[in-house]
């Protein structure tokens, strides 16, 4: 009898031990977050960089001298280009960070349709320490696009500009760095030329299918007008496909590859094998962001001279394709003001312009100076109206984006389909895809 | 499993005194629920309550973040129109079944020549190895070998003047990532068959040569049949392996931040493509754990069918 007893009694304390342990680890592992205190001598920044990349090197310096100036002190994370997915997962805890950068269509598809975002309307309106001038003064409203949540509300604050061009070794065509190309029909006669000396005009990695919808979408917003390829992938009866504007620019870009212009392998190669095949000089011209030269720095050969011209007209746009990464501030964020003074902070002309100096890459301040290499497209940026690359697409509707537009894309690019296969087999399937969605 | 049910009741029928039995028993049921409890726990905890999340997440429209919206069987009925998500189906299947069937094919054939080979421990390693090596490595290598100007090409291109095959175009890719599959999975069963083939005594061989059976006549009156419950165990095994394949496919077809074409994807792929998945993910947790549901309903069929198939009176031996 008694045996019995002490069964019970030592099942029991080991089924509460084994409890004690399994709560234990559950909640080890939810709340590992601060408590939420008011006190603003803190905040929490998930950054988007790796520690060892040159923007996280910027970041870092800043950041020290913020710390210095300000007494805040700042919790920083380099997470990598996955810190907005773990932001999505950490808004159902307490473990929210108070600050976060990415590029603005990463960022507003986490974060502003369900509106889990703080609104930065009031960082326009604050000085930035050290220049006696408004954050609203050097950010250009040309950027609202990006940064507006609708309202007037602004969900981020840029402080790196991608701009995309076509990308060449004025060294090795000099004819084209006097004259760049300003229309379709002049950039088609340099390709002929180029491929009539026997040399391959275009480098496009394929594998991509986000590098060669950049083809694609910029000759629709070319044809259509700024959002015309947004307003199309809209519409769920896909009424604005079978028209001449689209026949136009679908045409053009399906003779790329009917005439043979891209590098032989663009389609079957693994990036980054073409683009550096191009920074080696065996391909003439290369469409990308301005991460260009940074990027196929290392494989260039001796003396290439970096220069880009915008993606050619075939009417009267000539809007430059853009994108912006900045920060932004969750909704449920303990330590919002904190992380709004480092925005303004980090914003200083000195500060800033080391993403560019330091970094090489553009920033929103039209007074910083930029490398040689991002010369060409930095005039672009100032010069011209901005589009959103893919014209939004990417980011308004990347369920449909990914799983149709662009593996349908790479077949037009492929050449195999035809301009009016691909229109017939992408309203059939765009109307499904909206169908589906109800 | 007649036999083993047998095996477990046995010491209740017990030879030996009986109080010693029912004293030991006793102890053996106290051990009982401690030893289970704590693994019950973490699989409650960690997979079953998971599911059932899944399950009832499958039921909604749902961004992570909101509040999901109920959609009933919605996301069901959208998904069995979805050609993207019967592409994955179909994938998935044909990974399953041609894959399944050549790494079979294959770890069979190479389990009779290694059989009778003079360094065989060595060449088991050798073929083990890819299963060793992380699929993404892997997945880089085949990349390098097989693209465009890679070392297959080249070699190609030297022994035969061969233009460039594109083996990587989206035409061939799912065929590369089925060779692939093959190529890292077959180690893995060779080792597996093997152990059961080397367990059967040599004088079955000795007296089945004796009789004049062929190679093949040795395989399919001695080997099979003296081997059955362990190929049976690696079937399904495969089979459940085979719906986890995901690495390869995402590493070998995709880049850093890219997915693969969704004309590769399998249902493992389907579901991070519709959630956290490609430069701007989609989010929609309810219609990708609706696939998931489907594809273990489907897999459950597939297991229990299987099983009943390969069942067979195990052979003493």
């Amino acid at each position: 009898m008694h045996m019995q007893m002490r069964y019970r009694r030592r099942r029991a304390s080991a089924a509460a031990l084994i409890l004690a342990v399994t709560v234990g680890l559950a909640s080890s592992a939810c709340s590992s977050g601060e408590s939420g205190e008011d006190s603003a001598q803190e905040f929490t920044y998930w950054s988007m960089w790796q520690k060892k990349e040159p923007q996280a090197k910027v970041l870092a310096e800043a950041i020290q001298s913020f710390e210095q100036d300000t007494g805040i002190k700042v919790n920083v994370e380099w997470q990598g280009r996955d810190n907005v997915t773990k932001v999505l997962a950490a808004l159902r805890t307490e473990d929210v960070p108070d600050l976060i950068d990415q590029q603005y269509f990463t960022i507003s598809n986490a974060i502003v349709k369900n509106n889990q975002f703080t609104d930065l309307r009031a960082v326009h309106d604050m000085q930035i320490p050290g220049e006696g001038q408004t954050v609203r003064k050097v950010i250009p409203e040309k950027y609202d696009a990006f940064t507006s949540a609708g309202d007037g509300a602004h969900f981020l604050v840029p402080y790196e500009v991608i701009g995309y061009s076509i990308w060449y070794n004025a060294k090795a065509l000099p004819e084209v760095a006097k004259n760049p190309p300003k229309t379709w029909q002049e950039f088609a006669g340099v390709l002929a030329t180029s491929k009539a000396a026997g040399r391959d005009p275009i480098a496009l990695d394929g594998d991509i299918a986000g590098y060669a919808e950049y083809w694609t979408s910029t000759a629709l917003v070319r044809t259509l007008g700024v959002g015309g390829f947004n307003d199309l992938v809209s519409d769920k009866q896909a009424a604005g496909w079978d028209t001449p504007q689209v026949r136009t620019a679908l045409t053009a870009i399906a003779d790329l590859a009917k005439q043979k212009l891209f590098l032989p392998g663009y389609d079957s190669s693994k990036f980054p094998a073409i683009q550096t095949k191009w920074a080696q000089g065996q391909a003439d011209f290369l469409y990308m962001g301005s991460w260009a030269p940074t990027e196929t720095k290392e494989f260039a050969g001796p003396g290439f001279e970096y220069r880009s011209f915008n993606f050619p007209t075939f009417g009267s746009d000539d809007s430059l394709p853009a994108s912006v990464i900045g920060f932004a501030v969750p909704k449920p964020a303990d330590h919002a003001k904190a992380a709004e003074e480092f925005i303004a902070y980090f914003l200083n002309k000195e500060r800033l312009s080391k993403i560019s100096s330091e970094a090489n890459n553009l920033t929103p301040r039209a007074d910083v100076a930029v490398p040689e290499q991002l010369a060409d497209i930095n005039a672009l940026l100032q010069s011209k109206n901005l589009s959103k690359i893919t014209d939004g697409v990417l980011g308004d509707y990347s369920d449909f984006d990914k799983k149709v537009f662009q593996p349908l894309n790479v077949k037009l690019m492929t050449g195999k389909v035809t301009p009016d296969e691909f229109i017939g087999q992408i309203a059939s399937a765009q109307r499904d895809y909206w169908a589906r969605q109800r | 499993m007649a036999l083993v049910t047998r095996a477990a009741r046995g010491p209740r029928q017990g030879r030996g005194p009986r109080g010693t039995t029912a004293a030991f028993e006793r102890s053996r049921r106290r051990l009982y629920l401690p030893l289970v409890v704590p693994a019950l726990l973490l699989y409650l905890v960690f997979v079953i309550g998971p599911t059932l999340a899944a399950l009832w997440i499958s039921f909604h429209r749902w961004d992570g973040v909101s509040e999901m919206q109920w959609t009933g069987l919605g996301n069901y009925s959208a998904l069995l129109t979805d050609p993207i998500f019967r592409t994955a189906l179909v994938n998935t299947l044909i990974i399953l079944v041609v894959a399944g069937v050549a790494i079979f094919v294959v770890s069979f054939m190479l389990t009779m020549i290694v059989r009778e080979m003079r360094w065989r421990s060595f060449v088991r390693s050798v073929l083990f190895f890819p299963h060793i090596v992380s699929a993404i490595v892997l997945s880089i290598v085949w990349g390098f070998i097989f693209q465009h100007n890679g070392t297959v090409n080249t070699i190609l291109d030297r022994l035969f003047g061969a233009d460039p095959v594109p083996w990587l175009n989206p035409d061939n890719l799912f065929t590369m990532i089925l060779v692939g599959t093959v190529w890292l999975s077959t180690g893995l069963y060779v080792a597996i068959l093997m152990a059961a083939v080397d367990r059967i005594p040599r004088y079955f061989y000795d007296d089945a040569l004796l009789a004049g059976a062929n190679a093949y006549q040795r395989l399919r009156f001695v080997t099979l049949p003296l081997s059955w419950d362990v190929i049976s165990v690696a079937a399904i095994f495969w089979t459940i392996s085979s719906l986890k394949i995901f690495e390869f496919i995402y590493a070998f077809g995709g880049t850093t931040n890219d997915l693969p074409p969704p004309d590769v994807w399998n249902s493992a792929l389907f579901v991070y493509g519709e959630s956290f998945g490609g430069r701007s993910p989609s989010y929609l947790f309810g219609y990708a754990s609706a696939s998931a549901i489907l594809m273990l309903l489907l897999f459950t069929v597939l297991i229990v069918a299987l099983r009943r198939l390969l069942r067979r009176e195990p052979i003493e031996f």
